[in-house]
């Protein structure tokens, strides 16, 4: 359900905003641009997802690490609207392929890791990134294990990233279904530290 | 041609010329003032006064030489120290011979002193050294006065005397100079040569390659220039539809291939992808991911003509992606395609790698630099990644 609807940050949560599961941000909002906006809206506590024409991956590395939950590509992810809506909500992790060319920046990334972003980002659905890649023995890879891989890469950068509720609850899911282990996680965080490490 | 500048050769010029005259000068001092010094021992008067000298020289002499090789000698403080030194030892030479004249055998200060002040004024105008010559003359001279010597043949003798010590020193002088002129012309002859030589060669290159693309050119466009202008093509059939668009994003991307640009990859992908967005396809072109290293167009042309490929036969869409690291380069392009007409030849600088995913075309380059070999513990996914990241070199790079 839809809670609130405006053309300003201000006006949303003035509206009721304040209290809605997730925040849907559009970046360019008459001309302003609110990329600052939201790490201010994540610190709050907000679950984030950033819906903008501004797909290069520079903005939305900024955003994602920011705290937003997620970004949807205006032009090309319209179909995902829903699915990121419901991850978000569910606090699980959700790669559009407009975030996995952003995902492919995260420090520790596996060798499969970073194909599977590599292929997402070119516009492959997961089926045929499996088709792609196959094990050490020669089989193919289902479909969940490329989803696995991507997750995991999600997860990573959560970690590492800016300390605020959703990022906190995402990477709550990701230990959950055992993407990514707790003893792990403070690794990424002195990878983001140092990053030349 | 010279790989040497002027300012060497001058250099080297004028540092053998300077050297000569050292070796003149402490040759003179050694093999014709010292015999004389040895040989009127008992005539001078007072009788040390010969040796006190020639030591007294030799010593300037060494110092003169040190700070004339080291390149002193520049402003006239040298000069300026070591002129009234050599002429008080001319003086009392002069005045310790026997007949107190400057043509006296034993006066050897008299014909040395101008080698000394060559040395001395090496670096300093002509006419320097020119007056002290004359200073010379007129201390010789004085000294001859004083004794009451000035007769006319012994002012005669006197005068033939004073050319002879003179002239040497003002030959080597200006000798020196001249060759030195000489070597510096020749060098800025022969610079001016490699100038040319080199322009000559630039012209050519740069005509090579405009050879080359009208080349390409040709290549890409003439037949179906002349298939047009002949109405021999027809227009409604896709597989002729498609060479066309292939032709002219090929010349789009040559036009825009020299253009001075941060991202020319970039730069050329957009070109590829005019000509496809005007007949309404809505290309997806993403900023690159990571920065690009900087590649030759050769590798570019390699890595955008899969593109070209794809984008000629897409109907209503495609996305193109690079992502680049400091050794690979990967530019993919998914559309609404067609299997591609032509699928792009193997030049040999990138691997291509084509799939297809429903009704989209998937075709991927991947240009890998050359790198260190993989581990041992390399994966055998379809286009191997070592375990660690690091991508292996492609057969068609090694």
């Amino acid at each position: 359900m839809i809670v609130a609807e405006g053309s300003s940050v201000d006006a949303v949560m003035d509206a009721g905003g304040r209290d809605a599961d997730v925040i849907v941000l559009d970046l360019d909002l008459h001309g302003e641009f609110v990329t600052d906006r939201v790490s201010e809206l994540a610190d709050a506590g907000h679950r984030v997802i950033v819906y903008s024409v501004h797909s290069e991956p520079l903005v939305v590395q900024r955003v994602l690490a920011a705290g937003a939950c997620a970004f949807l590509d205006k032009r090309a992810e319209r179909e995902l609207f829903v699915d990121v809506i419901v991850n978000a909500r569910r606090d699980a992790p959700f790669v559009t392929p407009s975030m996995a060319g952003a995902l492919l920046e995260v420090p520790r990334l596996s060798a499969r890791e970073r194909e599977a972003l590599l292929h997402l980002f070119q516009g492959m659905d997961y089926a045929s990134i499996a088709r792609r890649m196959t094990t050490p023995d020669g089989e193919q890879l289902s479909v969940h294990t490329v989803r696995q891989y991507v997750d995991r890469a999600r997860a990573k950068l959560a970690a590492a990233g800016r300390p605020c509720r959703s990022a906190f609850a995402l990477v709550a899911t990701c230990i959950e279904q055992g993407l990514i282990r707790a003893d792990e996680i403070k690794d990424y965080r002195s990878d983001a530290a140092d990053p030349s490490a | 041609m010279t790989d040497l500048s002027i300012a060497t050769v001058e250099h080297r010029y004028g540092v053998g010329a300077l050297r000569a005259a050292i070796v003149v000068m402490l040759g003179w001092h050694v093999a014709s003032a010292l015999p004389a010094v040895v040989e009127g021992w008992s005539h001078y008067r007072p009788t040390a006064s010969g040796i006190t000298v020639w030591v007294a020289f030799a010593v300037v002499g060494v110092i003169v030489a040190r700070i004339a090789s080291r390149g002193g000698g520049q402003t006239a403080t040298l000069g300026l120290v070591v002129a009234p030194l050599l002429l008080v030892g001319v003086a009392i030479v002069v005045a310790s011979t026997p007949t107190r004249s400057p043509v006296d055998p034993y006066s050897w200060a008299f014909a040395s002193s101008g080698w000394f002040a060559l040395v001395a004024l090496w670096r300093r105008p002509l006419w320097e050294l020119l007056a002290f010559l004359a200073a010379n003359a007129m201390t010789g001279l004085a000294v001859l006065a004083a004794a009451g010597g000035l007769d006319r043949v012994s002012i005669a003798r006197f005068v033939v005397q004073s050319y002879g010590v003179s002239v040497l020193e003002v030959s080597v002088l200006a000798g020196g100079r001249a060759l030195t002129r000489l070597a510096r012309r020749t060098a800025e002859a022969q610079e001016a040569q490699t100038r040319i030589a080199n322009r000559q060669l630039a012209a050519r290159a740069v005509h090579e390659a405009r050879r080359r693309r009208v080349e390409t050119v040709r290549q890409t466009a003439a037949e179906l220039l002349a298939g047009l202008a002949a109405d021999r093509l027809d227009l409604t059939d896709v597989a002729t539809q498609q060479r066309l668009r292939v032709a002219v994003s090929r010349l789009r991307r040559l036009i825009v291939e020299t253009d001075d640009v941060t991202d020319p990859l970039q730069h050329e992908l957009r070109a590829c992808s005019d000509a496809a967005e005007q007949r309404g396809v809505e290309v997806d072109l993403q900023a690159p991911v990571g920065s690009v290293p900087s590649l030759p167009v050769t590798v570019r042309r390699a890595l955008t003509e899969p593109v070209i490929q794809v984008l000629a036969g897409a109907r209503t869409r495609a996305r193109i992606t690079v992502v680049a690291r400091a050794n690979d380069v990967v530019v993919a392009v998914l559309a609404d395609a067609p299997d591609a007409m032509d699928r792009a030849a193997d030049t040999g600088e990138a691997e291509v790698t084509y799939d297809r995913q429903g009704d989209l075309l998937w075709a991927q380059t991947r240009w890998t630099a050359a790198s260190p070999l993989p581990s041992s513990r390399t994966w055998t996914s379809s286009w191997k990644e070592s375990a660690d990241g690091s991508p292996t070199i492609p057969a068609t790079a090694r």
